[in-house]
């Protein structure tokens, strides 16, 4: 299959050039680090909460309160999101022709849903005591942990596995 | 850079272990990958702890928030380990770069941050921080200082490639 023609057109836009080749330090490794903390944030948001779930701190730690973390985990997720698409802008041809990033996106939509569901499932019911909402997403919190490290190594990955830097050029050493 | 520096890191950039740190690009992968999982741990349980003393879910107590530390310790020393075969492997690389020593700096200070939370009884008035009970502003300024510090490591974690070759070797 032929490299779609889009993402040369994207790669020589104007906004895409500027990311990319721009002196300011805002550019490309500043979108670069905000995608960093914006996963600081979502994984350790939901790390955090997966280990009270899964007992550590248990013993004076009341689940209840920890539902307002879903909203940093929001928030990282939405930076990620936002410096994600300019990351693309930037290089779309290196990340689509990767299979390796339709892995990771997976990875982070499979712990979005879990995600999600932790917090309905666990944190749904008001009624119920810390113990009995524990129990409820003793699964969900391993899978969390779990996909999250699978995001991130997929993630990593990405710049190893990659086989155009841009449209037409392929990897140093491909 | 002083003048001894560069044929110490001309040195160890020639050495067996270096080399082989440098080999796979897999295993250069994988201790990445561990770093990232580091920070996550580590800025996970600190950050929580930073933001209850800056108010953030208040009626969380904090003793048992604190239980969650060692965690945070095993991320920060997987960091440790992994930065420090990371510098082993490319000494060259890191020793000229104004972002790896602007990040050095940055845990330093972190750490000089927990020492001071630590060493002068500020922990002592926040470990027994109930539901809803506020933190003293001594503990708040350490948890913001500390969010910036963690917050700042990171970014310029991510700059290093950018200040390469960015120190004279003074040769």
């Amino acid at each position: 299959m032929d490299v779609p023609q889009i993402f040369q057109t994207i790669e020589q836009s104007g906004l895409s050039t500027w990311i990319r080749e721009t002196d300011s330090l805002f550019g490309f490794y500043f979108i670069l680090a905000l995608h960093t903390v914006g996963l600081a944030m979502l994984v350790g948001a939901n790390t955090f909460v997966d280990l009270r779930i899964l007992g550590f701190g248990s013993a004076a730690m009341p689940l209840k309160p920890l539902k307002q973390y879903f909203s940093i985990m929001w928030w990282g997720f939405a930076i990620n999101a936002v410096t994600g698409v300019f990351l693309l802008i930037a290089y779309p041809t290196k990340a689509f022709t990767n299979p390796m990033f339709y892995i990771k996106l997976a990875c982070i939509a499979a712990a979005i849903v879990v995600m999600q569901k932790t917090k309905t499932r666990v944190f749904g019911d008001s009624n119920l005591s810390d113990k009995a909402m524990a129990a409820r997403g003793t699964t969900l919190a391993v899978c969390s942990l779990a996909l999250w490290v699978a995001a991130l190594t997929t993630g990593r990955l990405l710049a190893y596995t990659y086989t155009y830097l841009f449209y037409g050029h392929l990897a140093p050493g491909g | 850079m002083p003048s001894f520096t560069h044929p110490f890191v001309v040195w160890l950039a020639h050495t067996k272990f270096s080399e082989l740190m440098v080999q796979s690009k897999w295993w250069w992968a994988f201790m990445m990958d561990m770093h990232f999982i580091g920070l996550s741990l580590l800025i996970g349980v600190i950050g929580a702890l930073d933001l209850r003393m800056l108010g953030f879910a208040k009626d969380i107590p904090l003793a048992p928030m604190h239980k969650l530390v060692p965690f945070a310790i095993v991320g920060f020393v997987i960091n440790l380990i992994t930065g420090v075969l990371a510098f082993i492997g490319m000494p060259i690389f890191y020793t000229y770069d104004t972002a790896f020593w602007l990040k050095m700096f940055a845990i330093l200070l972190a750490g000089v941050n927990v020492g001071v939370f630590y060493l002068t009884g500020v922990f002592r008035k926040v470990e027994g921080l109930g539901a809803g009970e506020d933190a003293p502003i001594s503990a708040k300024l350490i948890a913001a200082s500390s969010m910036f510090l963690w917050i700042s490591v990171i970014m310029l974690g991510r700059y290093i490639q950018v200040f390469e070759d960015t120190i004279s070797s003074g040769r």
